[in-house]
This record gives structure tokens, sequence and C-alpha cells, in this order.
């Protein structure tokens, strides 16, 4: 079914309008996408396997390394899954601890998502603005745990670090700062004619369409969806914890956008009463090496949705298998149903407005020669070679023309 | 002779459009970055990225129309370069003039955009395809204001040579009144030409 | 009687094939074996009639002598159900659920590449998650797989 004046425009894995690696082959006719296909996989590390062969506090370490901005979500979801195995009970302090953490990292993240998404549509001052921002909570972030992303704060049996009431009183002071600064961009999403008439249509995604592809976090909950995973299922301090779940019905990007500015809004609120509510106690308790054979699936509610692990244990101190799937994953079959029939401009903006995270979603193996460590390089020409075989042999595209063209400069 | 080459390469000549231009560039940035609550970039910083940019790689995608390719940029300068020699600088004469000479001043600022438009086709890139015919499209747009807020204040001042209309203006200053509306729509269409946001959609990302 | 007993006490009433198979390991979490035959039945009537209407994720694993595959269902994102199955070693092959779920496309195709069971009626398309020029039959996630001497990255 492809027209004569059908473009097939391959977009990505790295494109300058894409911040993350990723793939779509779009079929354009003038301006308008008439089909999209998506490719993933290009950030895929064999986490999952490298895993088996760690103990659990290595693994640890290495769950939090998936992703930057949603470190915290898949250490505390992991970390999670192994003390509901082992069967041991968490101290209240150390959940709230845990909870304080994983709010600073939504309000980080959001903000983060608010200036790219002010970048995909050229309004470059919104993203100078909210990345202003974005330093107040690193900065945050690195009191109470010493690095600004990838904070170690999680073991098995609870957490590591504690937080001083000097400490407290610092991430009250930002967080009033940072409240007022929120104000100032609900009033810009909310009442900034140029945003809405932007956002508004875009990357539409029906009530039922999110449902039967499965969104998760603010893409579901901007078509209407009440899902949220600190209130359903809920974890950590979240059960004791007084906030509402932000939904629009509005089920295009600027409804995600508003989702997410309200949602600073109860992430400032929620780290107000841990702060007042955290109870006294110890911080971790003693976890066993070998944790005992079992299984578990645990749930956490990360900044782009739903992150699910499964972990199963034999009785070893490595587990049997550990399973991660990041928000993204399900998110990114909805892009293609979101870029039917829109307009080629609007791609970066519907793929942004998923808040993409392609480190969480692709977790794939990485062979080196650990053994002799010694690396082979390849010369330009017979990388054009093996190029033009590669794309020969998967994608039936045959560029042998270019070579001859460029045979005479190469001397092949 | 001296005299005409010192105004052609010095002042008001091409050094002069070129410090003249960085410096304008300088300024643009300054002020956006400061609009932005960041620094921005010291006051040589358009001279060092001219600089760098003369020593990278040109790159020809090997179906492109190699003619033509290279030299589109060629014509887009020598067009906007020619344009300085009927618009007066300094005083009310332009280096030189004659009568019709505000039509062929227009003329030549809308080749570069056409430049960028046969550029874009010949090379052959999906990617600069889209690109050239955005522009082109962006042209119809910004073109027809642009013309008539000039020639406007051209009837205005009864005659179609660009040194007269600067002397007329000159005389008359009270006239400034009647086109402050041209200046205001000539002001934005010149957005448009320059390709600067929110026109920027022929090098947007996608 | 919690959202949990009941879930299990409908679930055996239906099936009683399934009487000691449901286990609830805590609050919200309600794990289950099932044969592959009847596998499909359950399934069905978990998502058609019970409203298990999200679909979490699909985790195969090697087992040593058997493969599991475990789809995690939740309903309304509370309950998490997790559903397994053994499929034999020798010729892994199970049924597609995309007629279900839209979103099983990426999760059984990761099932496909990384442990070599054959989805019947998936769609066919691009490899997920490995690249375009890992071998055909090599699968990682399997138990007895090696770290290959040198792996050829262009």
């Amino acid at each position: 079914m492809h027209n004569s004046q059908d473009v097939q425009v391959p977009f990505g894995p790295q494109h300058p309008a894409l911040k993350e690696p990723e793939s779509f082959l779009i079929t354009l006719r003038g301006e308008k996408i008439t089909a999209s296909s998506v490719k993933i996989g290009y950030n895929h590390r064999g986490i999952e396997k490298a895993c088996e062969e760690r103990t659990y506090i290595q693994d640890l370490y290495l769950i939090e390394r998936i992703c930057g901005i949603c470190s915290h979500s898949h250490a505390t979801a992991f970390a999670q899954a192994v003390e509901e195995i082992a069967g041991l009970e968490i101290p209240k302090r150390a959940l709230y601890i845990r909870s304080l953490i994983g709010e600073l990292e939504r309000v980080h993240s959001h903000l983060l998502w608010l200036g790219v998404a002010g970048h995909e549509i050229g309004f470059d001052t919104l993203l100078m603005y909210t990345w202003r921002d974005r330093e107040v909570v690193m900065d945050i972030l690195a009191l109470l745990t010493g690095n600004r992303v990838n904070y170690g704060m999680n073991t098995i049996g609870g957490v590591r670090r504690d937080i001083t009431p000097s400490q407290a009183k610092e991430v009250l002071k930002a967080v009033d700062i940072l409240e007022e600064r929120t104000k100032y961009y609900i009033k810009i999403a909310t009442q900034e004619t140029t945003i809405i008439e932007r956002l508004s249509g875009v990357g539409v995604l029906s009530k039922k369409d999110a449902i039967s592809l499965g969104a998760v976090g603010p893409t579901a909950r901007a078509s209407g969806v009440a899902r949220d995973v600190r209130k359903d299922d809920p974890y950590a301090a979240y059960g004791e914890l007084d906030f509402k779940v932000i939904t629009s019905d509005k089920c295009d990007v600027y409804g995600r956008t508003v989702v997410r500015v309200l949602e600073l809004m109860e992430s400032y609120k929620m780290i107000r009463q841990i702060l007042k509510d955290m109870p006294e106690g110890p911080l971790t308790v003693r976890a066993p090496r070998k944790i005992p054979a079992g299984e578990a699936a645990s749930r956490y509610e990360a900044p782009r949705g739903e992150d699910f692990h499964y972990v199963r244990s034999n009785g070893t101190e490595k587990p049997d298998r550990v399973k991660v799937r990041a928000p993204t994953l399900a998110n990114v079959q909805a892009v293609s149903k979101m870029l039917e029939d829109r307009y080629l401009a609007d791609m970066p903006i519907v793929i942004a407005a998923i808040d993409p995270c392609f480190s969480c979603t692709d977790r794939s193996i990485v062979i080196k020669n650990s053994g002799t460590r010694n690396s082979k390089t390849i010369p330009w020409e017979v990388l054009h070679v093996q190029s033009i075989e590669w794309y020969k042999e998967h994608k039936g595209i045959d560029f042998s023309a270019l070579n001859k063209k460029y045979a005479k400069s190469f001397k092949i | 002779m001296i005299q005409a080459l010192f105004s052609i390469l010095i002042f008001p000549g091409l050094l002069f459009l070129f410090t003249f231009a960085l410096a304008a560039e300088f300024i643009d940035r300054k002020l956006s970055a400061r609009l932005q609550n960041r620094m921005g970039p010291p006051w040589f910083q358009p001279l060092a990225d001219f600089i760098k940019l003369l020593g990278k790689e040109n790159i020809l995608p090997c179906d492109a129309d190699v003619h033509i390719f290279k030299f589109m940029p060629v014509l887009a300068l020598t067009a906007s370069a020619t344009s300085f020699l009927y618009i007066p600088l300094w005083q009310t004469k332009a280096l030189n003039s004659f009568n019709g000479d505000v039509i062929v001043v227009l003329y030549l600022l809308t080749i570069p955009t056409l430049t960028y438009f046969l550029g874009g086709w010949y090379s052959r890139s999906v990617y600069s395809m889209i690109g050239a015919v955005r522009s082109l499209t962006q042209l119809f747009a910004y073109e027809v204001p642009l013309f008539m807020s000039i020639l406007a204040s051209a009837l205005l001042a009864n005659s179609w040579n660009l040194s007269e209309i600067a002397l007329f203006y000159s005389r008359h200053p009270g006239y400034w009144l009647f086109n402050f509306i041209g200046f205001s729509i000539a002001l934005i269409s010149l957005l448009g030409k320059l390709e600067k946001t929110p026109f920027d959609i022929p090098e947007a990302e996608t | 009687m919690s959202a949990e007993e009941s879930i299990k006490q409908e679930l055996e009433n239906k099936f009683p094939f399934f009487k000691d198979a449901v286990v609830i390991k805590r609050q919200r979490r309600i794990f289950a074996d099932v044969p592959q035959e009847r596998f499909f039945d359950v399934f069905n009537y978990l998502v058609r009639d019970m409203q298990f209407s999200h679909l979490c994720t699909i985790t195969g694993m090697d087992e040593g002598e058997t493969f599991g595959v475990i789809y995690h269902l939740s309903r309304d994102g509370v309950v998490v159900f997790s559903l397994r199955i053994h499929i034999s070693h020798e010729a892994p092959k199970i049924k597609t659920v995309t007629g279900y779920f839209l979103e099983a496309d990426a999760y059984e195709r990761e099932l496909e590449d990384l442990l070599g069971i054959k989805v019947e009626g998936l769609a066919s398309g691009q490899r997920y998650p490995l690249p375009d020029n890992w071998p055909k039959d090599d699968h990682p996630l399997r138990k007895d797989w090696k770290l290959k001497s040198e792996v050829d990255h262009a």
C-alpha cells in the first residue's frame, strides 16, 4: 500500500531531535505521517544475565545503574523484592527515607522533562529555567546522598544513610524555593496560549487505547486512567502519606504536561509530610547472605510509570532470575498509535511526551573479550564494506552503487 | 580608483560588514542568554566559531549534484554582499544608485532563500529536501508583507531610488509616523527571512 | 474475606484442578502454576471475566529441565496475579497472547530472542532486544550459555 508519493524516512537511532536511541521508520506523504514502525534495543546491556552471576548486594548496585534518572526506583524495587523473599521487616525510618529520596527523584525527573518538552517545541527559555531549578534538587540530593544521580541509598534490609535535622531543614528550604517556581510553571502551562495551542490535540491516546496498549504512568493518567502504584499497591511509606492521584482527561501531550506539573506540587506536599512524620528508629535490619528459595514480584511508581521487578532465588547467594520491566517499554508501543495521522513536526514532542528512558528499557548483552583485552582497529574502508554487507543482508537495501563511487578514493 | 576599492573592501565594504555581522551575532546571543538567566558567550565567540567552522570537513552527499551543491552557498553570499552596494550606510547616498534599485535590492536579498531551496533539493537527502520545501513555503508567507512595507515607504518618498528615499526622509523626519506600521511588519518579516525562532522550521530538528 | 481470598475461591470453584496450585504470598500477590494445556482457559477467564485488564510483563526463565513462563496480570493495578506455565526444554513453543494484550508483542519477542521460546502467532517484525547481527540460534539467557571468546562488533 505504498503510494508513489510516499517517502520513507528513517528517524534515529542517532538524531538531533531524539534524546534517546530509538529508531522509527516513518512513511510520509508531504508532511503527514501515514505509517510508522518502531525499533528499540539500542541500549541493551545484558543486565538481566549479569545479575545472575553476581550476589544480591552486587546486583543492587548493578540494577541502580540501569538508568540515571530512575536509579532509585530500580534499586528500591529490587531491594523490596529481595526483602520480600527473605521475609525481612524493614524499619519504618528506612521506609520513610526511601520515600523521601523517591519523591525527590520524581521532582528531578519531572523538571527535567519539562525542560526537554520545552526544547522539543522550540521553547528554549523553559529548558533553561527548569534545568536551573533542577540544579537545586540535585544539590539537595548531593547533600543527602553524596551523588547527584545514582544515589547509593538502598541496601538489602534498609537504607545506608540517615537524614540529620540540619539536612532536613535544607531540604525544606529547597522545597519552598521549588514550589514558588513550580507555581510559575503551572501558570505557564495552563494560561500561556501558545503552549496550549501547540500541545493540544497532539499525540492523542484515548482511554480505551491507553488500557489496551498497556500504557503506564503519566502517559496513562493523562488519558484518564487513574493508575498509580503508590495508591493502588502501596509500598515503602506511601500507605501512610496523604496525596492525590493526578489525572487529566485531555488524552494528549497537553494533558501529560499538566499531569506532570501538578504531580510536582503533590511531591512537595509529600516531602514536607515525610520530613514532619519521620519516625525514629534503626536504619537497617540484618539481611542474610543466602536468600532462601522463593520468588517475589515488586512494583514501584517510577517517574515514568510502573516499574516491575521479578526476582527468583534458589537458596544461594546469587539470584536465579531477575526480570526488570521498565515503564518506557510499556509506553513505547503506544507511540505508533499516537503518531497516526499527525504531522512530521509533531514527532519529537510526541516521543518526548512519554518521557522515554531507553536505558531502563533495553538491558541486553555486550560481550567483551575480557580475557585478552585486545581490540581490533577496523580501518575506514573495511568498515565501509562491512556496513554495505550488513545492510544488504539484514535490511535488503543495496548500497553497492555507493561503493563504486567511493572505490577510487578508498582504493579497495 | 583607490577610493572605490577602499569603499568596497574596507568601509563600508566587506570588512565592515563582516565585523558588523559578528558584533550583531554577539549581541543577539548575549541578550537571549541573559533573558534566559544564563551568562552567554564572551565577545570574541562569533569570531572563534567562524574560525572553527572554516576548519571543518566539507561533506558531499554522494548522489548530490556536486556543482550546484557547491555553487549555491557562493551564490547566496555574493547576492547578499552585492546588495550593500545600493544601501546607504554612512551617508544618504549609497556607493552606487540608480532609479529602481529598491527592487534590485529586494530581489538580491530573496536569492539566498532560493539557494537554500535549490541546495537542499539537489543534495538528494530526504532530510534536506523536507527542509528545502519548508523554507520555500515560508517564503510565500513573509515575502509579500516585507515587499509591501518597503515599497509603501518608497511610494511615500515618491522615488524608486534607495538613496533618494533616504534623502527624502532625512529632510522630512516627521514622516516616520506614517511608516510605523510598515516598520513593525517589516521587522517581523525579517525574522522570517533570517529563519530565526519562531520561523526556524527549515532548520528545525525534524 | 479479602480480595485475594475471594479470587482464589472463585478460581478453585471454576477450575477444580487448580485446588492446591494457587498460593497467596502476601497482600496483593498471588502466584499460581497451571499446566500448559489448560493455560488459555484460565487466562481467558482471568482476563475476560475477572477483569485482570493489565499485563505487567511476561517473564521467561530457564529452570534447568524446563522453561518457565510467567504472565503477571494485575487487576486495576491492585492485585498482581502471576500465572506460570512450564514448557519443555526440547522444542519450546507457546501461543501468543497479543490477541488479549497488544503490548505483549515486545515481551514475547524478548522470550524469542533471549530464551529461544517460539511464540506462535506473533506478527513478523524486528528482533528485540538483541542487535540484528546476533546469530539466530544463540540465546543468552539460557543457563547453559557460555560467554563466547570474541564477538565481532563492527
